[in-house]
């Protein structure tokens, strides 16, 4: 399966691509959960509403959908290519899962808010406290986002379902293929559940002593 | 904008509609397998001993493995000429996507499903009555999240619009044509969110009228 040199060659591509995918789907999922948290649980009511629509929309539109706005929208800017369809796939990944997330850290900061025991002035300290309370929600989405990568070859990105797509094309061993291809990615999501699971404890032991 | 409703085709609507059919039909077949696998293994870990270790393992699997991938897995490596106990078991594409989303369904089912057990077993029917407006939720996640069939040729909604909007020339009525796609997938789904709300209304309400919640019933 692997014997050629264009064989090994795409896998070794897919695998570093797939890796470089996650990493950028979770940074933009933290980034959009952060930004659409602190809109969503702002006082000020113009942008709280904004977020809110963008939210509702962002949560009406099926992830393939997403992604090919997204990949239209890069490439009406940019000449395609692989660079531009890997960014267009993570804007389209950390979007949709961030603003689920910050949803439910401005629920987060609203219940904070309606404590008795929460902090009067709000802020930062009531910022942080709201992200340990929907510190499991964040790490199910940062997740999700993991999950959602191999959507990403819909578009065109050349992660590893792609590059074994294209392997198995020319080469034999088409069972083994998406055998490894399954494993390599339930190996990758029980990883980054592992990782998220060590953020959650982080931003648990960040909540705001009541 | 009446320029856009010219160029789409007559048929736009009818497949249109057809598309978000087949999205509800892989959503209900993935669920109803979802939810007997995942029963299974909610009963499985709750026994304990071994059948739990492997329950509680199979969900973790379940619970990692991507659709997108699983949807390909089972598209190239399941052989066309396969046979089940002497029977061809060839699968349709609706099938495959259908099949692709029942590990998300199951390990969902049996995560909500033990949660519900452990909650009427300790005296919580409210608790446990969750596991509905849950199951509701997954339903909605299963609908949206059908569309990967988009990438293996099954004509579900979001086909239905990628083909549309291939002969439509300018970026500005691709777009405009998206929204729509986002406006008819996102009403039932927000239909669905009221839904589960009263949903869970109306079971709190149900259940706290009930004597048997009563706490002087509890063991």
């Amino acid at each position: 399966m692997l014997k050629t040199a264009p064989a090994w060659s795409l896998f070794k591509n897919g695998i570093i691509n797939t890796f470089i995918l996650i990493a950028g789907a979770l940074t933009a999922t933290l980034v959009f959960a952060l930004a659409f948290g602190a809109a969503q649980g702002s006082r000020l009511r113009l942008l709280r509403w904004s977020a809110r629509a963008v939210t509702i929309t962002l949560q009406s539109s099926p992830i393939v959908l997403t992604l090919v706005i997204a990949a239209a929208l890069a490439h009406a800017v940019f000449p395609y290519s692989s660079t531009v369809a890997i960014g267009a796939a993570i804007m389209a990944l950390g979007l949709t899962n961030g603003a689920n997330a910050g949803q439910a850290i401005s629920e987060a900061i609203h219940s904070l808010r309606a404590e008795d025991s929460a902090p009067p002035a709000g802020g930062l300290q009531l910022f942080v406290g709201a992200l340990g309370r929907s510190a499991t929600q964040i790490v199910a989405f940062l997740v999700n986002a993991t999950k959602g990568t191999p959507v990403a070859s819909f578009i065109g990105a050349p992660e590893l379902l792609s590059a074994l797509t294209d392997i198995s094309s020319f080469s034999s061993g088409r069972v083994t293929t998406y055998w490894l291809l399954l494993i390599f990615y339930t190996v990758v999501v029980m990883a980054v559940v592992w990782l998220c699971g060590r953020i959650r404890l982080f931003l648990e032991r960040s909540r705001v002593p009541a | 904008m009446s320029v856009l409703i010219d160029r789409l085709s007559s048929e736009f609507l009818p497949l249109f509609l057809a598309g978000m059919a087949i999205n509800f039909e892989i959503a209900g077949t993935a669920l109803a397998l979802g939810l007997i696998l995942g029963f299974l293994l909610a009963f499985a870990r709750l026994y304990g001993g071994v059948a739990g270790t492997v329950a509680a393992s199979a969900i973790a699997l379940m619970r990692a493995a991507p659709t997108f991938v699983v949807m390909f897995f089972l598209l190239n490596a399941i052989p066309r000429d396969a046979t089940l106990f002497g029977e061809e078991f060839a699968l349709s594409g609706i099938m495959t996507v259908a099949i692709s989303l029942v590990p998300y369904s199951a390990s969902y089912v049996a995560d909500s499903g033990v949660e519900a057990l452990k909650q009427l077993r300790d005296g919580s029917p409210l608790g446990a009555l969750l596991f509905l407006p849950n199951v509701t939720r997954a339903f909605f996640v299963l609908v949206m999240s059908s569309s990967a069939g988009a990438a293996i040729g099954v004509v579900e909604g979001i086909t239905v619009i990628l083909r549309q909007a291939e002969h439509l020339p300018t970026l500005g009525d691709k777009l405009v044509l998206f929204a729509i796609g986002i406006v008819f997938f996102g009403i039932p789904l927000q239909a669905g969110f009221v839904l589960m709300s009263f949903l869970h209304s109306y079971l709190r309400r149900t259940v706290t009228r009930s004597p048997a919640v009563a706490p002087s019933s509890d063991p």
